[in-house]
């Protein structure tokens, strides 16, 4: 979680990490504008029409091409246990990368890149359920309050949700 | 090594490829050897490379070849650790010798007589104690080696003559240079390495993954191309607009008074025409490009996948001799059979394969093959046979292996299972023969009770059906007691083009592996009947589960036709008649992996892509087959311990309503059914019910209204409410529970087991 200790002797490096702002990319979904690590995402894409997952779980909503590859559609809504994003021929989808896993999160809108001054990150407030559960840090830039989303540790918990052995290792 | 002539042909450049590829590594292997700088493992595959390197000649009818090589494994063999010196000079000059052997005469010829008469000369010198005496001077024994072989002295030339080694290298009368220094052998490493670099180039090896990637390349290109001739359609319904254009403009021209506007109109039209017909043309002309290229890439694509097929005898060759090795240990007698060795497989089955035929051979080896003297009693050759048999069946490949043994004993495995606690007791009396045999793929099963020496550690049969499964195929399993076992193993042939067919569930396309397809058709209802609570159709003799495709694999949508369309699939002895919404044809695809995230998934076990632009999930055979039937089959182990409840099921959509029917009555309930809300209250008044299990979507009066009306009655207020809806928003669960509900299950996640659970919940267990 990034934080800005009290630095007496600033040196190189850090001096420019601690005062640059820190770029995020943001969605708007369930009610409010959600943002991530920006590296995490390769592009934006508008969803193709879906083919439904068997047996999967409502966060899974289903799979599209893209440029060849077949992606599943991740609807964090549903996954924490709210309202699911509408689908629809307009919705746009961020395609992210996790270490090992590829998904496309939806969302009402794409805002696009933020950059967020990191002095205004602050720590979640509660840990309660629904989607606090995934937040890493809370900021602010000026259109307003951004919740940022610890999105690797969201797409892993989906991951074991879906597949709950870990899955076969064929 | 029986191989007809015809496939020793079609064999011979691949062989000749291969065998350059191995000397090549033996060499290389040697030569670390020499150096004193070989590890255990590099030795192990040293040995494995030269005992391949035999079989494979053995096979292919080099004689002389097999020879030198045997007798360079014996000698490799007796070889010391430090100072492998002169031994191993001679096995390099054995190995520049095999490749200008292959187009020699089958039997070597005096040159190969003389390199293994070498080769077995040196092995008698080679001290048997290594180390002791190896330090002291590997030269001299060389001596009596070199007098040991008549013809040639020592078949060591100068260093600087080792280039004409190329042209004729076993037949060396020439030199007559005896012992070599160590030091003579680095200088022969480099011109020896050479020797390989220009042999003629028939064939090119490719990386396989470069071919897969190729592969699939290709297999995207033509759906591309068959999204060319979606496009050219839809160009052709835009041009055919022209022709109205082109009748107005007629009507038009004959409606004009004035004479300057009628020589107007009548350009236009002139222009229309022109531009009409050019377009046709133009239309037609690229409707034609569009399906050639098609077509084209149809059999690039085709012949991109037959590339990349690995014959079989990279998996196959060891088996003859490991079969005879492991008879022995156990004092038995077998030889073992390799039949259509040069079947051509995908890479990635190829290496998943070996497993699986391993254990199977060592079954056949360890539980089927008996003592001699017990074949001999029972009127068999003392020794056993095994065959493992390979052929390709369309886009199928498939592989049996078989013993002449003592053959399964259903009722023994019956008894075994009884014993371990894998059936109970009424299952035991009911099962059939072959259904007994399946018991053979459980987990935890072995017919004997102490493991064997070869087989049964750990692994079994049940991790072969898991294995050969995950690559789409099947295992089935065929025994006539007291003659033999049979194991039968299918599996596509190629994972990356695979026939499928394309089925409908709403708008969404799934596909089915075609080989699992028995035959597709409408269901009549009248045609099925219900067996304890189980709806089946008989279909070929056989009954069949009927289950609809939709409701199984917890997706919306099944069909309310009266006569829905259904296609009947098979694993291994096992079916299923799978309802569908609709069809939509068989076609060859090219199967993508569903990507990491996916893996694992149930059901699933790639997709492709289709030309409109959506993927078509293909399904896993097995998967469909073990949901239908526990869907459909009553758990008997599990329905004595429970209470019997008397449920009210209430759901509009038939199918639905049987799947949830059949889930209730398979964890030992009873069911009635009502299609709507107000058939459900009319019900309710006239019975006796434990639990009102209700959708909320319906006609007439819906679940919500309904559990409302229900809750509102005093003599229904303790009746517990279960509400089953396909929507799974938190809002639409308190909709629910608002209304009085006590429970919410969303028929996506319909498991036996939650399902039981929550029936417990809210009746007790105990009657």
């Amino acid at each position: 979680m990034p934080e800005s200790k009290p630095t007496t002797e600033r040196e190189g490096k850090a001096a420019a990490e601690e005062s640059a702002d820190a770029w995020f990319f943001c969605l708007r979904m369930l009610g409010g504008r959600y943002a991530f690590e920006a590296p995490l995402v390769t592009e934006v894409v508008r969803l193709g029409p879906l083919t439904r997952l068997p047996a999967a779980p409502a966060f899974l909503p289903g799979v599209f091409t893209h440029r060849g590859e077949v992606l599943p559609v991740l609807d964090i809504g549903q996954l924490v246990g709210r309202t699911a994003v509408p689908i629809r021929a307009s919705t746009r989808a961020a395609i992210v990368h996790c270490g090992p896993w590829k998904v496309a999160v939806v969302s009402d809108a794409v805002e696009g890149l933020v950059s967020i001054p990191r002095r205004t990150l602050e720590p979640p407030p509660a840990e309660a359920g629904g989607v606090a559960e995934f937040l890493s840090a809370v900021g602010r830039d000026r259109a307003g309050t951004v919740a940022i989303l610890d999105l690797p540790r969201l797409v892993e918990t989906a991951r074991a949700r879906a597949v709950p052995a870990g899955g076969g290792a064929a | 090594m029986g191989i007809s002539e015809e496939i020793r042909q079609k064999l011979l450049p691949r062989f000749r490829e291969t065998t350059a590829d191995r000397v090549e590594k033996i060499s290389g292997a040697l030569l670390e050897v020499e150096r004193g700088a070989a590890t255990a493992e590099l030795r192990e595959e040293l040995a494995r490379e030269l005992h391949t390197l035999k079989g494979e000649a053995r096979m292919m009818g080099f004689v002389g070849i097999s020879t030198v090589v045997h007798a360079a494994e014996d000698l490799l063999k007796g070889l010391g650790g430090e100072r492998p010196g002169e031994a191993v000079d001679a096995l390099l000059r054995a190995c520049d010798a095999i490749v200008p052997m292959l187009d020699a005469p089958v039997d070597g010829g005096d040159a190969a007589r003389t390199l293994a008469e070498r080769l077995r000369a040196l092995l008698a010198t080679t001290p048997s104690a290594p180390g002791a005496a190896a330090g002291a001077s590997p030269a001299p024994p060389a001596v009596p080696a070199a007098s040991a072989a008549p013809t040639v002295p020592t078949a060591v030339p100068a260093a600087p003559a080792a280039p004409a080694s190329k042209a004729e290298p076993p037949a060396q009368p020439s030199s007559g240079s005896k012992a070599v220094s160590p030091g003579a052998h680095h200088d022969e490493a480099a011109p020896r390495a050479e020797l390989h670099g220009d042999r003629p180039a028939g064939s090119i090896r490719v990386d396989v993954d470069r071919l897969d990637e190729i592969g699939a390349l290709a297999g995207d290109m033509l759906v591309e191309g068959a999204r060319a001739i979606r496009r050219s359609k839809e160009l052709n319904a835009i041009f055919a607009r022209w022709e109205r254009l082109s009748d107005r403009v007629i009507a038009l021209a004959e409606r004009v008074a004035d004479v300057r506007s009628a020589r107007l109109v009548e350009q236009i039209e002139g222009d229309v025409h022109l531009l009409r017909s050019d377009t046709f043309r133009f239309a037609r002309i690229q409707t034609e490009a569009a399906s050639t290229a098609h077509a084209q890439l149809e059999v690039l694509t085709e012949r991109i996948g037959t590339a990349r097929l690995i014959p079989l005898s990279g998996v196959l060759a060891g088996f003859p001799r490991a079969v005879r090795d492991m008879a022995r240990e156990q004092g038995k007698e077998a030889e073992c059979v390799v039949k259509g060795a040069e079947t051509g497989v995908d890479k990635a089955i190829l290496l998943s394969l070996n497993d699986p035929l391993v254990h199977l051979v060592r079954n056949c080896v360890d539980h089927g093959v008996e003592a001699p003297a017990d074949r001999v009693a029972a009127g068999k050759p003392r020794a056993g046979r095994v065959v493992i048999s390979a052929h390709a069946d369309g886009d199928q490949l498939a592989v049996t292996v078989e013993d002449d043994g003592r053959g399964v004993d259903p009722a023994a495995v019956r008894k075994a299972a009884l014993r371990k606690g894998i059936i109970g007791e009424q299952q035991a009396a009911s099962l059939s023969a072959r259904a007994a045999l399946e018991l053979l793929f459980l987990p935890g099963f072995s017919t004997r009770e102490q493991a064997g020496e070869t087989s049964g550690r750990g692994v079994g049969l049940d991790v072969v059906r898991k294995k050969v499964t995950g690559l789409g195929g099947s295992v089935t399993v065929d025994s006539d007691p007291g003659r033999g076992t049979r194991f039968t193993l299918r599996m596509p042939q190629s994972l990356s083009l695979m026939k499928v067919l394309l089925v409908r569930i709403d708008d969404d396309v799934y596909g089915l592996p075609a080989m699992d397809v028995e035959s597709v058709g409408r269901l009549d209802p009248k045609d099925t009947t219900e067996v304890a609570g189980i709806r089946a159709v008989r279909y070929r003799g056989r009954l069949m589960p009927v289950v609809a495709l939709g409701p199984l694999l917890s997706l919306n949508g099944g069909p309310r036709a009266h006569r829905p369309m259904v296609a009947y699939i098979n694993h291994g002895a096992e079916g299923a008649a799978v309802v569908v919404d609709g069809l939509s044809g068989e076609r060859e695809v090219a199967v993508k992996a569903p990507g990491q995230f996916l893996k694992g998934m149930r059901f699933v076990t790639g997709a492709a892509a289709l030309e409109d632009g959506r993927v078509a999930l293909l399904l896993s055979t097995p998967d469909l087959v073990s949901a239908a039937r526990r869907l459909a089959t009553p758990l008997v182990s599990r329905g004595q311990d429970r209470r019997r409840l008397r449920i009210l099921l209430v759901d509009d959509s038939a199918i639905a309503r049987e799947a949830e029917a059949a889930l209730l009555r398979s964890l030992g309930h009873e069911v009635d059914e009502a299609v709507d809300g107000e058939d459900g209250w009319q019900k309710l008044q006239g019975g006796q019910y434990h639990l009102l299990v209700t959708d909320v979507q319906m006609p007439v009066l819906d679940g919500i209204d309904l559990t409302r009306r229900v809750k509102s009655t005093p003599r229904f207020v303790r009746l517990p409410i279960v509400i089953m809806s396909s929507l799974s928003a938190p809002e639409e669960r308190r909709r629910g529970v608002d209304a009085g509900a006590d429970a919410y299950m969303v028929k996506g996640e319909l498991e036996a087991e939650s399902v039981a659970a929550t029936l417990e919940r809210l009746c007790g267990v105990a009657g």
